[in-house]
């Protein structure tokens, strides 16, 4: 078997108890990496798209890169791929902690699980014993109650898990699997997919050694990139020494940190929320790092009353405050450890109380409908903290926000007050601030998303050089290279934020030595694309319509109302044929089979 | 100094890692002459903070790749870079590069 490849897969039939382990087709690593790559490859060739996502018939895997468990710089990453409960696309959903790299240390690249338990059930993997084990007292607990029971019962603290929390129990559409206590495959509603399968988690301990061919040039390989990384301001200092907070006052100087469920670009209480502010309040108590990370960007807080644990990450630090217009930290801290107890999706869970709070307002869900919780006002830090939790268990008012904010703006009848595409609630940048970012979510296979081609670095950040974000030309390509060089990093088993100081010809460098394949960049490339068509197959089988490539009539006919961009929309209409023909597809955004079998896939 | 010169004056928001390490959020400069370009606010500001502080935004006399620096919130590198010029009542905000998502 090539390289860092532990060339096994672990097939679970939960249904009828049926424990597999079999080879992997080197061809097929080859041409889809690893990672989201090869787990959607399996996807598509042994599930019926149109399945229910939440059947016994779905499959859900987990899976790591030829890079993960590795000491190649981020080289922490795994992914769970499955048919989405949200979004009803693919769902790839990816984390880091040290998890992902134990599953490789134990002789796997990836699980497959399969069917449903009659009852409650976890996994335990230590090396080459396999066992499905009951988990009857482990159903309703939390996901740091379950972590820390399952390291206990396994008799080993270096043991890692990766579980769900009620919310995945409880089937929310945006639940999300917890590894580490505070690592999360966050996005698409993995977690439910696993509540619906039974399975309350997979502990894991591997004692085996990753090795790439030639450990001395691998080693060799790494240390440049590492380098790079360390030198590079962002993934040097910006990164390590703020976080991804670092981005609040960034984002909202330059009018696109969305505000009140989208509607203005501007948060007036930025400086209560930001980065800056988690510092100086002395919140923050320390960084924390995935397995071989030298960035480090994790953050480890404290409130006053002695909570603590990780986060807030720049996404959940918005989707608690600018979004719902609440410039509490300490309740929005708050609301971002409920969620990874609990098992939420933070962008979600934050999006659709935004939503549920502009339709309030706007009188559209009456008082009675909130079943005593508190009114759905912006700004009311009461109202995150209770809702978070009310969603989880679905309690009262919060069944119905657990359905999202496209399934519950659609009860009410006002499908447009879900800041959604694909039915995934978007992240923390307003489409109308960046033309490409915007093509970027209405394209994403996963539905609202930002990263699957985060064009907020070239048109905000300036990196790696700086784009004009209202200009529409060009923009198409930019989108296409972005998402398939993100398709590459997902599969590797890397972190994405690593891309901030490495390109793609460091990718290349590091899987070649790592696999032993004598992949040029042109192919590696074409592996990414590969990869982006095959989702966009997935989806197509699925019944997901092209037609729903956009966005929320908001940013498309509402301009910014305030701030530096003021007055801007998206230009769907012009980039979207453009991105069209870019990818080789048809005007209606089919892929042609020219395309497919340049891609050989048909 | 010509009669009648007044004095210009420019606001610098400073954010992330300058307000962490400099402990200052808002700086007001007062310059004898208008316009100035963006390097002379740059080094006078360095003049009051030390060399450190042009080092966070500056690289061989020109801005880092990923150094953020918006005049009334357009981005200077859709203006002039590093060469823009600065008016009086002007706002500049300064963010040192980052990243995240």
């Amino acid at each position: 078997m090539p390289g860092t490849y532990a060339g096994k897969l672990l097939r679970v039939n939960l249904s009828t108890g049926e424990i597999k382990k079999e080879e992997i087709p080197e061809e097929l690593l080859r041409k889809f990496i690893g990672g989201r790559g090869l787990a959607s490859k399996y996807l598509f060739d042994e599930l019926d798209p149109t399945v229910d996502p939440l059947s016994p018939d779905n499959k859900l895997i987990f899976v790591t890169g030829p890079l993960t468990g590795t000491p190649a710089p981020t080289g922490g990453r795994y992914m769970v791929v499955t048919k989405g409960p949200l979004t009803g696309t693919i769902a790839c959903s990816n984390s880091g902690g040290f998890w992902g790299a134990e599953l490789k240390k134990a002789g796997y690249d990836m699980i497959i699980v399969e069917g449903k338990a009659e009852s409650p059930v976890y996994i335990s993997i230590k090396d080459d014993q396999v066992e499905i084990k009951d988990a009857s007292n482990l159903w309703g607990l939390t996901t740091h109650e379950v972590t820390d029971r399952l390291i206990e019962e396994v008799g080993d603290k270096t043991a890692r898990v990766a579980c769900i929390g009620p919310a995945g129990e409880n089937l929310v559409k945006f639940a999300c699997v917890i590894n580490d206590k505070h690592r999360a495959a966050g996005r698409t509603g993995v977690g439910a997919v696993m509540g619906s399968k039974n399975l309350k988690a997979i502990v894991v301990k591997g004692t085996g050694k990753v090795e790439a061919p030639n450990p001395e040039e691998f080693k060799e390989v790494i240390k440049e990139k590492i380098d790079k990384i360390r030198k590079n301001p962002v993934t040097g200092e910006g990164l390590p020494k703020l976080g991804t907070k670092v981005l609040d006052n960034i984002i909202n100087a330059n009018g696109l940190y969305p505000t009140r469920n989208f509607q203005t670009g501007v948060f007036e209480w930025t400086h209560e929320v930001c980065g800056e502010a988690l510092v100086e309040k002395g919140y923050l108590q320390r960084n924390k790092a995935c397995y071989a990370c030298p960035i480090g960007c994790g953050r480890y807080t404290k409130l006053p009353n002695g909570r603590e644990g990780e986060g807030p990450e720049y996404e959940t630090g918005w989707a608690f405050g600018a979004v719902c217009g609440v410039k509490d930290l300490i309740a929005i801290v708050e609301a971002n450890f409920l969620c990874n107890e609990l098992g939420l999706d933070t962008i979600s869970t934050g999006v659709t109380i935004a939503c549920a709070m502009e339709l309030y307002e706007r009188g559209f869900i009456p008082k009675e409908d909130l079943a005593k919780g508190p009114e759905l006002l912006f700004g009311s830090s009461e109202a995150i903290v209770y809702y978070t939790r009310a969603i989880a268990y679905r309690q009262g008012f919060g069944d119905k926000l657990a359905e999202g904010s496209y399934r519950l703006a659609s009860m009410y009848g006002h499908p447009e007050y879900s800041m959604s595409v694909k039915r995934q609630e978007l992240p923390a940048y307003d489409p109308r601030g960046a033309q490409g970012h915007a093509l970027e979510y209405a394209t994403s296979n996963r539905g609202g998303c930002h990263v699957r081609g985060y064009m907020i670095s070239p048109e905000i950040l300036g990196v790696p050089e700086k784009l004009d974000t209202q200009q529409v030309e060009g923009k198409a390509q930019w989108v296409k290279a972005f998402q398939d060089v993100t398709a590459v990093i997902d599969s590797a088993g890397v972190c994405l934020f690593s891309s901030f100081a490495l390109d793609i010809n460091d990718y290349t460098d590091l899987l070649k030595s790592a696999t032993g394949f004598d992949y040029t960049v042109e192919e590696v490339l074409k592996c990414g694309e590969r990869i982006w068509n095959l989702e966009r197959l997935f989806n197509l089988k699925a019944g997901i319509k092209p037609e729903e490539d956009t966005l929320p009539k908001r940013f498309l006919e509402e301009p910014l109302p305030e701030g530096p961009q003021k007055g801007a929309t998206v230009k769907l209409s012009q980039l979207l044929p453009e991105y069209y023909k870019v990818r080789g597809w048809t005007e209606n955004g089919i892929p042609t089979e020219e395309k497919l079998k340049e891609l050989s896939l048909a | 100094m010509p009669p009648f010169f007044q004095v210009m004056k420019v606001k610098v928001k400073l954010f992330t890692l300058l307000r962490l390490e400099f402990g200052v959020s808002e700086v007001e400069l007062e310059f004898e002459k208008e316009p100035v370009s963006l390097k002379e606010v740059l080094h006078e500001l360095s003049k009051r903070f030390g060399e450190k502080f042009l080092s966070k935004l500056v690289e061989n006399e020109n801005l880092k790749v990923g150094t953020i620096i918006l005049k009334n919130g357009k981005n200077v590198l859709e203006l002039d870079g590093i060469n823009t010029l600065v008016q009086d009542g002007d706002e500049l905000s300064l963010f040192p590069p980052g990243g995240g998502g």
